[in-house]
This record gives structure tokens, sequence and C-alpha cells, in this order.
């Protein structure tokens, strides 16, 4: 898993050369700001939500919308075609397979391109005065569309024979707002910032209010390409190339800001994408194809290419070095990987292809802490084991959960325990107030056994 | 057929960006990072809790509990009352990515 992760940023620097290279932007300047890309501070920060990490497809996105502006709109039908697979041109085919794919990927930035593809299809139909422009934007929007539908099946298919269940996923409008894009947080660096004066700059704002991604700090570079893209307005820039940086900047910022559209989205529509400061990477890719945009025009006026080739490495250098911290969120012990690790294995020496009931009983999903014991944590039983079967992971609102949190009530009823099928009870004591289950004492004067320990010490196994 | 060493000095002129990307991006990984993930490939290296979350979708996508018209299903959470399809209460549509990882999962 950590090696998918670890792939992504290769294939997001591929993707964005790809992006640069389609406006013949040189191969080295694709090169450097593809990296600048990869290793924006939200790749770290979003390891918690390894799918969202992965953002690949943006800057194929970002090509997307910028050939909806074309004069020749895509996804027109060629009569004449010898062929069938020629009825529309290589542009067309590829345009229609990559917005699948971006539908197929992940569901936040396929809904964000849509959001980009109305935005840019409406400017376009008024630019070339031509009704073609928006209806290629809406077949983009019908693929992205079409892919999220596929996608869903299995939760659609759940739904249809198991009815929808009402307490998993529940949303409210509330929470576009509480997840909203604070532009602060994407132009100030990170609290642990290499250089000091930045450290000590972020540490001097303390946020009212505290959103998701409180540390979404786009990188240097493409900050200072995002307030290009925004003060070309001072300038009263007639280029088309910048009204369109403009346009779709503008678009993701009064989307995604706290109490923006997305709010309305949220109230009229579905409040179920309810995070839209999730959009941040594409406006870094907006933001680095300005600057890489910027660096080709610098690199055709300027006389000796070596200086050029020397700034452009100083770029990368002083870039990288600004979004990647000493520290960001890897915290990784061995001692706690290992700890976790043979405990599980002990167990599954006791128990071989036993059934554990794990406590405190921890709904799923998505809950707060409980004392120190995060949301999933009972996982870990899952994960390091190969043949045991976990309590954890009934879905809440089903009757197996109810009969399972039933069960795990306080004074435990042994015997029942026992019927239900358990060999073994297993307490994570972060879970309990000051890391002391008191059913600890139950356990021991009932099973007359010292119980299995973690080598932390902050899991114990009671075999039944 | 041999290719001749002009015309792999061409393509090598141009997708160099592709394949330089490719070795240096690793690199830089392990330069800022590569202690921590030497100590595990395979299980979080936070204690982030959605990332668990993560972890055991794709434990269970590799140990072939997972279909793309099926969804998710872990075969040993939720007992003793059977397997758990994760998909059908909650939507997880990043079914492209699971297959990348699928794939990726043979070689490793």
């Amino acid at each position: 898993m950590n090696i998918y992760y670890i792939l992504g940023f290769v294939f997001v620097v591929w993707t964005m050369i790809f992006l640069t290279r389609q406006f013949h932007i040189s191969q080295e300047i694709g090169f450097v700001v593809g990296l600048l890309y990869a290793f924006i501070p939200y790749h770290f920060f979003r390891y918690e939500h390894i799918m969202l990490a992965s953002y690949c497809l943006i800057p194929i996105a970002g090509l997307l919308l910028f050939w909806i502006w074309s004069k020749k709109p895509l996804f027109v039908f060629n009569k004449r075609s010898p062929v069938w697979w020629a009825v529309f041109d290589r542009k067309s085919w590829f345009a229609g397979i990559a917005a699948l794919l971006i539908g197929f990927w992940h569901v936040y930035y396929a809904f964000f391109f849509c959001i980009f593809v109305v935005v840019a299809g409406v400017s376009a139909t008024l630019y070339q005065h031509s009704r073609r422009h928006l209806i290629s934007a809406f077949i983009l929007i019908g693929l992205v569309f079409t892919a999220l539908s596929i996608t869903a099946i299995p939760t659609l298919y759940g739904q249809l024979i198991q009815g929808k269940n009402h307490e998993v996923a529940r949303r409210s409008s509330v929470e576009s707002e509480l997840y909203g894009l604070k532009i602060v947080n994407i132009l100030l660096p990170f609290p642990n910032h290499r250089f000091g004066p930045f450290k000590h700059l972020r540490n001097k704002y303390q946020g009212s209010l505290s959103v998701e991604g409180s540390v979404e700090y786009i990188g240097l570079i493409s900050s200072l390409g995002l307030i290009g893209i925004i003060s070309s307005l001072l300038f009263l820039v007639k280029s088309p190339m910048y009204s369109k940086f403009l346009l779709l900047t503008i678009t993701g910022i009064l989307y995604a800001t706290l109490g923006g559209f997305s709010v309305f989205f949220a109230i009229l529509i579905s409040p179920q994408i309810r995070c839209p400061n999730r959009i941040s990477p594409y406006l870094a890719c907006f933001a680095l194809f300005w600057v890489a945009w910027h660096l080709q025009k610098i690199k055709n006026i300027i006389p000796k290419k070596w200086v050029f080739y020397i700034s452009l490495l100083l770029l990368l250098i002083i870039g990288l070095n600004d979004q990647i911290a000493p520290y960001m969120v890897f915290r990784p012990s061995k001692d706690a990987i290992d700890s976790d690790q043979k405990f599980i294995q002990a167990i599954e020496l006791q128990i071989p292809n036993g059934s554990v009931i794990q406590l405190p009983y921890l709904s799923f999903p998505e809950v707060p802490p409980v004392y120190d014991m995060t949301d999933y944590s009972h996982l870990r039983g899952y994960l390091f084991s190969n043949h045991l079967n976990w309590s954890y992971g009934a879905f809440r609102g089903r009757d197996a959960a109810k009969k399972i949190e039933a069960i795990s009530r306080e004074p435990l009823s042994l015997l029942k325990i026992r019927e239900m099928g358990y060999a073994g009870i297993y307490i994570d004591r972060y879970g309990y107030a000051n890391h002391q289950p008191t059913i600890e004492t139950q356990l021991q004067n009932e099973l007359k056994q010292k119980p299995l320990e973690s080598i932390n010490k902050r899991f114990c196994f009671y075999k039944l | 057929m041999f290719i001749s060493e002009k015309s792999m000095k061409k393509k090598f002129q141009h997708y160099w960006d592709y394949i330089i990307a490719a070795i240096i991006t690793p690199l830089i990984w392990g330069w800022y990072y590569g202690d921590h993930f030497k100590l595990s490939l395979s299980y979080p290296l936070t204690n982030q809790s959605d990332l668990w979350m993560g972890f055991a979708s794709i434990k269970a996508l590799i140990n072939g509990e997972w279909s793309p018209f099926s969804g998710i299903v872990l075969n040993h959470i939720g007992s003793p009352f059977g397997a758990v399809n994760i998909s059908m209460d909650y939507p997880i549509l990043e079914q492209l990515q699971f297959v990348f990882i699928w794939i990726i999962g043979f070689f490793f």
C-alpha cells in the first residue's frame, strides 16, 4: 500500500509533464514543474486519505478544461469518416477516455472537474459563439457521471437488497462550511517549515475556525503562481490564455471557499460532497501550469540558456525544500509496529481461526475518538492477522452491530460471549479513561488468568 | 530488427523527462523520508484514523475479497455475523484505483 502511495508521486510528475507538453512548454520546465506538483504538501498531509492523495489525473483534467475552449469543439461528429472509430478525432477520443477515467478515479476530483467543465463550457460557448462547445462540455460531464454510476453499482445493489442504511454516511449542509477552503491555509506555510521566518509567520496565525485541511499549503512557487493569476485582473489582461487561468482559479475559489457556492450546492442539491477544501490540488495545478507558461516565455527571450537552466535548478531546489518539511505526517515507530504485529500473531497462535470480541465497543464507521483510541483503531486486528475473525466492523444501523454492541456492555456476560462464538476478548486500553479499563478486574476475577499483553502494554487479550 | 543507436538517442531525447522522473522522484522521496518507509511497506506509518480503513480495504483487495461489481467484502470483520460488504452500506467509488493497487499487489 505504501508502494502505491510512493508510485503516486511518479504518476503525478508524468501527468504534469504531459500537460505542459501539450502546450509546447519545454521538457525541462515540465519536468521541474511536475516534480514541484508531485511534492505539494497536500500529497503528504493526505497520506491519511490514501485514495485522495492520488491526484495524478488532475493535470489531465486541466488539459481537458483548456481543450474545451479550442476553436474546434470536442466530439464533433464526422459523418464522412471511412471507419467507425474515425467519427471523432483523436483528441475527442482521448478526452472521452480521460473523462471516464476521472469518473472512475475519485469522486471528489470528478465532481470538481464537472464544476470547472460547466463554467469552461459556458465561457467557451460565449467566446467561440458556438453551442457545440456547450454540448461537448456536457458530453464530458455525461461520461464522468457514467463512470461514477458504474462505480456505485455495489452501493446501489446493497441499497436495493438490504435497504438504505440511514445511520451511515449521513451528511449535513453545515459540513460544507466546516470543511471549506480557507485561502490563508493554502498560502501560509506549515508550522514546522524549514525556513524560520515562514515558520514564525504560520505560528502567528491562529484560525478562529478549525477546518479540515488546516494545513493545505500549496508551496511557495504555486502560491506565487496563484497570486500571479489573480493579479492579472489588475492589468486588465485581455489574453485568452490569462482569462482561462483566471476563470478556472476564481471558479475554484468561489466554489470551495468558506461560505462559498459549495454551501448552496449542499443545501439545494446534496450535502454528500462535503469537503470543498479538497479542491486545492486543482488550484495548485493551475498555478504551477501558469508558472510553467511564464517560464517558457522567459526561456524564449533569454539569450544565455545556461543562466536559465541554473535558475530552473535553483527554483526546483528552493521549491522542494519549501514544500517538504523535516517532518510531515509520518510518525513511524518500529517499536509500535512490532508490538502490534507480535501481539496479534500471539493471539493467532492461541486461537487459530477463532473469533475475537473487541472492547471497548466502537461503532463503525466514522466516529470520534474514544479517549485516546482513534476511529478504526480496531482494524489493527484484521490487518495484522490472517485467519482470525474480529467483532469490529459490523455496520452501525444493522442488526449485527446492535447485537455486538449489546453483548459488549459492562458488566460482561462471559457466558453469552462464549455462546456467540467468541474465543477471546481483545482490549484496547487507550479506549478507556487513564488507559485503565475497569472491566479487566472482572475478567481477571472470573477467568483467573493473566492477560496476554502487547509489548507496549496498550493491548491485552483474555482467552475464553 | 536492430534499433539503431541514433534512433535510441532520438527516443531518449523525446522521453527523457518521463524516464528521469521515474528515477528521480523515488530518490527525492528516499532523500527525505526513506528511513521512515524502510520500516514497513505494508502497514500505516501514522496513527491517523482513516488510514487504518484504507489499509484494511487494500488488504481485502489483495486477498481477493474485492471485485468491481460486488465491492469490498471483508470476510474477517463483524464476526460472528459473516462477511461485511463495506461498499453496500458506504459508497466507495475509487474502483479504478483499486484495480491499480490490485495489479501492484501481484508484484509485491
